[in-house]
């Protein structure tokens, strides 16, 4: 997976020269204004992206196609850092069993100060944290 | 890009053993352990003069390593 400020997200099959898939600014809801960030998830099945300007995409990886925009992070502001986390292998035998988190939590980093917790099976922001108790917002 | 911003996030980290974990550096001079299941910081790690750019982790998940634009790394307990 390789992505650039030109906003073009490419995904290689490292045998082929050609792409698997490509998406550039004029694909559907995939303008970030040039990608800072990215990760795939454990099971290589999404990709999470992020922008220069605060946006955030979800992309299916055998479709090559935008599931949804993740906003919480200050427009303008770059999403800077991505990562899978685990929560689910945490949680003391009182939520879903190991196996059940489906797309799973992605966490975002970005020049706002926030770090953005999503629960990806519902595309919805779980938690904000931010380094910075007294900024204002 | 960072330069200027007073608090921005400049990397984050996994926990290895316990992926429940995640560790942010930033533009403020701290690093900081949350837990994402709860949404708490466990804990804020400072001694940087300057912007954090970015950490790694050892390999039991013990220590955090962290490189300062004050020209110094850091090594603190995650927890």
């Amino acid at each position: 997976m390789t992505a650039c400020g030109g906003n073009t997200l490419i995904y290689w099959d490292p045998r082929s020269p050609t792409p698997l898939f490509k998406l550039t600014a004029q694909d559907a809801r995939f303008d970030l204004s040039g990608i800072t960030s990215l990760a795939v998830n454990p099971a290589s099945t999404i990709v999470v992206v992020g922008g220069t300007e605060g946006g955030v995409r979800v992309v299916n990886l055998s479709k090559g196609e935008v599931i949804s925009a993740l906003g919480g992070h200050a427009e303008g502001e770059s999403v800077e850092a991505i990562v899978f986390v685990n929560i689910i292998g945490a949680v003391d035998g009182s939520s879903a069993p190991v196996g059940s988190s489906g797309a799973g939590t992605v966490v975002t980093g970005a020049t706002d100060g926030k770090v953005c917790i999503w629960d990806l099976n519902t595309s919805r922001l779980r938690t904000t944290l931010e380094h910075k108790v007294s900024r204002s917002t | 890009m960072l330069i200027g911003l007073q608090d921005a996030i400049t990397s984050l980290l996994v926990h290895p053993t316990k992926p429940h974990l995640v560790i942010s550096s930033s533009s403020d001079h701290t690093l900081r352990t949350w837990d994402a299941r709860a949404g708490v910081l466990v804990r804020e790690h400072k001694g940087h003069q300057e912007l954090i750019n970015n950490a790694a982790l050892g390999r039991s998940g013990e220590v955090v390593v962290s490189a300062g634009d004050d020209n110094v790394c850091l090594v603190f307990g995650t927890e």
